[in-house]
């Protein structure tokens, strides 16, 4: 409740604030936060990042959404040199060229039909996650965020910087990027575009 | 909002031109590649930040070129001063007092980039914030739940330790903890949903959903639950104000607001799980009472005040204050409600419609009625639509002239008043000043003024009291047209009540008249403070920063059990419902424009198309209040 919320904050002095805000979100923080607890099913701590990040990519490219369109990003792409295109299960054989939103938007809604689906994110205590879920559903999740943590990198970071959400971009990929190699969720390959961005933030 | 001439004010302006120097740099160094030296030349601009901080607080290191942490840091900062400086707390009004200053109405989290954002649509500006809000919260409850975590596997260390456990014992209280961790992991990743709360009753009944009261299965816990759907809130343009809604609920940290407990979706509708107050709502009690005791109508006014004036200190307007809007809760106090109107841009529907009404009555002569006229179309003919008036029935009763003068020189001109703040950005307190359009002054010869600001709402509150006193309400009329009119001229139609008896006109006591026209008159002479409010010999009796510790309600609900519904209608009964039929009717309506004629099926089919739109539109709506986690 909202008065645990601030009572929390009234014990803390500003000094334990300042320190608060000043090394919690550095590197070794982020890496503390990424460690599996002591004793925790590794797919439980898993899957609840994968709701985490979901939430993040969502929160972020919502605030910059409006000018993410056709004209500014016909094609789904990580600077000029990657472009991503679309799978569709029912034409399995000729992946789609689409707008980066569209892209974003079938790839977010995939996701949610993921997380949705009981058999790969039990929600009830006591059901059990898939054996491939480590090792398929989630890599394929956190393959996919990637894309669009990507996609706003390269094209919508003079917006973020502008409304000031750049630190909230750089926290959230940091975070990203070492949990997902933390568990290997993501094939080094895979972050060939962000390499730059990544050697900066570590 | 900052004044001019503060410390604060100077700040803001300093920034926004140090942060548009850096934004020109970035610029000429074209961020789009993304090269080592860009990164330099952002670290470069934090360290500007870093130096604004400094002046600030005091307390910043610049930090050298480490960016992600050296800004968060500064945002941490902002976020809490903004967030536990102004709670409406009782505590915090009587600091008011003691600087003898006015609590400055302000909007939202104060910080630099503010000025920036001032410049935005208000629906960017809202989601900008709402990103803000949701990762400095995410990571904030996120390292508390890693460090408590921590701190609950040391306490079992040390509890083996001490207890010299046998080798099964040992196993069974490992695997007993590592359950219950997973447990609570488990479940913050579960979304809240509908199927988690039982339905005990409904409550009420609104223009775009229904609320319920329902008991969370898992904690127990009794709340109202509002229901909207996500298509009729698109389709009448009232997502704004329920993200509004939502956002108030989530700040408000006061007694004198009702609580959010659970915000959550799903792909249809949205859902807003609050505090349930039971001792209905003040509507229900003028109902029952027609007018109220001189002492009592001082009690209820003054905590009225008071939760008008928290909900001011967390920086926002209400704009439609009504009578329903103030509820009852368990012990007799008032506790605010409804904010759906709060602040926000009105709706370009409502704005038309009231276009279209103002139009209409500026030619026509001003309606005047007798007050026992007025008595009486406000006892039988407007009882049953008035009292269930949400915001799409609307009806102006309560609302303060300036609003309508505003609404119709923005719609007239086209230009909606966040163009208009925008335009203005420094004006303070959002209150606009425009310039009246020669074209229109030529056909009102009233020249209004235009623009408003948080005193809309104590017009409001004068109207109330009014009502408590004369049991209708100060500028009805024979239908919600007669009293546009009504309150567009309202120095012409305004005049103290007509009673039936003289014990009526005795409890409108001289002090208490004279609190109501120091309430309902213009702008430049209402009272708009809690302090002003509290000179008053009206509120003499009372200590209004003491409502709760020291003034004993009249009346306390007798409530059976935590979910006794008494002092709500009984949707159960036909008789009731009838009350309803200007709700149902209007919903009728608006079903009407989601349902198509030729696909009944096509209102209710979720799509991906409409997939993001909706899931953007309400990206941060979720809220899960703290208890339920950690």
């Amino acid at each position: 409740m909202e008065k645990g919320f601030n009572e929390k904050v009234g014990v803390t002095s500003r000094f334990q604030l300042k320190q608060f805000g000043e090394n919690s979100l550095g590197k070794d923080v982020l890496k503390e936060a990424v460690t599996l607890p002591e004793g925790e099913d590794i797919n439980e701590w898993v899957a609840c990042h994968v709701l985490d990040f979901y939430n993040h990519t969502n929160m972020l490219y919502s605030s910059i959404a409006h000018s993410c369109n056709q004209q500014s990003c016909p094609v789904m792409s990580a600077g000029s040199k990657y472009e991503y295109l679309w799978n569709d299960k029912n034409h399995p054989k000729s992946p789609i060229r689409m707008s980066a939103f569209d892209y974003i938007t079938k790839l977010m809604f995939w996701i949610n039909q993921q997380i949705e689906n009981e058999s790969y994110f039990p929600s009830k205590q006591g059901n059990l996650f898939r054996d491939d879920f480590i090792s398929v559903i989630a890599p394929t999740i956190f393959r996919r965020l990637l894309r669009v943590y990507s996609h706003m990198y390269y094209h919508h970071l003079a917006e973020i910087s502008k409304y000031g959400l750049k630190t909230m971009l750089n926290t959230s990929f940091h975070h990203f990027v070492l949990f997902a190699t933390k568990f290997h969720l993501i094939e080094y390959n895979e972050f060939a575009p962000v390499r730059e961005i990544i050697k900066n933030l570590l | 909002m900052s004044m001019p001439g503060s410390l604060d004010y100077e700040l803001n302006q300093f920034n926004h031109k140090s942060q548009l120097e850096s934004d020109s740099y970035f610029q000429k160094n074209s961020i789009y590649t993304l090269s080592k030296q860009n990164y330099i030349s952002n670290s470069n601009k934090t360290k500007i930040q870093i130096t604004d901080q400094k002046m600030d607080s005091n307390h910043f290191n610049a930090s050298g070129p480490d960016l992600p942490h050296s800004e968060i840091s500064g945002r941490f900062y902002n976020y809490w001063g903004t967030k536990s400086k102004f709670l409406g707390l009782p505590s915090e009004l009587s600091e008011f007092q003691k600087s003898k200053e006015p609590p400055q109405p302000f909007l939202g989290s104060l910080t630099q980039r503010n000025v920036i954002l001032l410049t935005l649509d208000p629906q960017i500006r809202r989601k900008i914030e709402a990103v803000h809000v949701y990762f400095l919260d995410y990571y904030y409850n996120h390292l508390f739940y890693i460090s408590n975590r921590k701190s609950r596997f040391n306490q079992l260390k040390k509890n083996i330790i001490s207890h010299c456990l046998t080798k099964p014992q040992l196993e069974q209280v490992w695997r007993n903890y590592c359950i219950n961790e997973s447990a609570t992991l488990r479940k913050r990743r579960i979304r809240t949903r509908e199927q988690e709360f039982d339905i005990l009753t409904q409550i009420g009944q609104g223009g775009y959903g229904k609320v319920f009261l329902v008991r969370k299965r898992d904690t127990g816990e009794v709340c109202a639950l509002k229901k909207m759907s996500k298509k009729l809130l698109f389709k009448l343009n009232e997502v704004q104000h329920i993200l509004t809604e939502r956002d108030i609920l989530r700040t408000g940290n006061s007694v004198w607001l009702v609580k959010l407990l659970y915000a959550f979706q799903d792909t249809s509708n949205v859902f807003l799980a609050m505090e349930y107050v039971p001792g209905g709502d003040v509507r229900t009690l003028l109902n029952s009472n027609g007018i109220l005791l001189n002492k009592y109508i001082k009690f209820y006014s003054a905590e009225m005040f008071v939760s008008v004036a928290a909900l001011h200190t967390l920086g926002f307007v209400h704009r439609d204050l009504k009578p329903e809007n103030f509820m009852i809760d368990g012990s007799g106090h008032i506790k605010l409600t409804d904010f759906g109107l709060s602040q926000g841009q009105l709706s370009r529907e409502r704005l038309k419609s009231m276009k279209d009404k103002l139009e209409k009555l500026k030619v026509a002569d001003a309606g005047y009625y007798a007050d026992t006229e007025k008595r009486s179309f406000y006892r039988y003919w407007r009882k049953d639509e008035m009292p269930r008036a949400y915001s799409i029935v609307g009806s102006p009763d309560y609302m303060a002239p300036e609003i309508l003068y505003t609404s119709l020189h923005i719609s007239s001109n086209n230009i909606t008043l966040g163009e208009a703040r925008a335009k203005h950005p420094t004006v303070e307190s959002s209150l606009i000043f425009l310039n009246q359009n020669t074209s229109n002054a030529a056909t009102d010869s009233k020249v209004k003024e235009i623009g408003y600001d948080h005193g809309v709402d104590y017009w409001s509150l004068g109207c109330i009291l009014y009502e408590f006193a004369a049991g209708y309400a100060p500028f009805t009329g024979q239908n919600n047209d007669d009293v546009w009119r009504n309150v567009y001229h309202w120095e012409r139609t305004f005049s103290k009540p007509d009673f039936d008896t003289i014990e009526a006109e005795e409890n409108l006591t001289p002090e208490m008249w004279d609190i109501i026209t120091k309430l309902i008159c213009s702008r430049s002479d209402r009272i708009t403070s809690l302090i002003e409010a509290q000179a008053q010999p009206f509120f003499a009796d009372y200590d209004m920063v003491r409502m709760r510790d020291n003034a004993s309600p009249p009346f306390s609900p007798e409530l059976e059990s935590e979910i006794d519904t008494a002092y709500f209608d009984d949707f159960s009964s036909t008789q009731n419902l009838d009350l309803y039929r200007e709700v149902f009717k209007k919903q009728v309506e608006v079903d009407g424009l989601i349902h198509d004629p030729d696909n009944p099926e096509a209102g209710y089919t979720s799509n991906e198309d409409e997939f993001l739109q909706q899931n953007s539109a309400f990206a941060g709506f979720t809220f899960r209040h703290n208890n339920s986690c950690n």
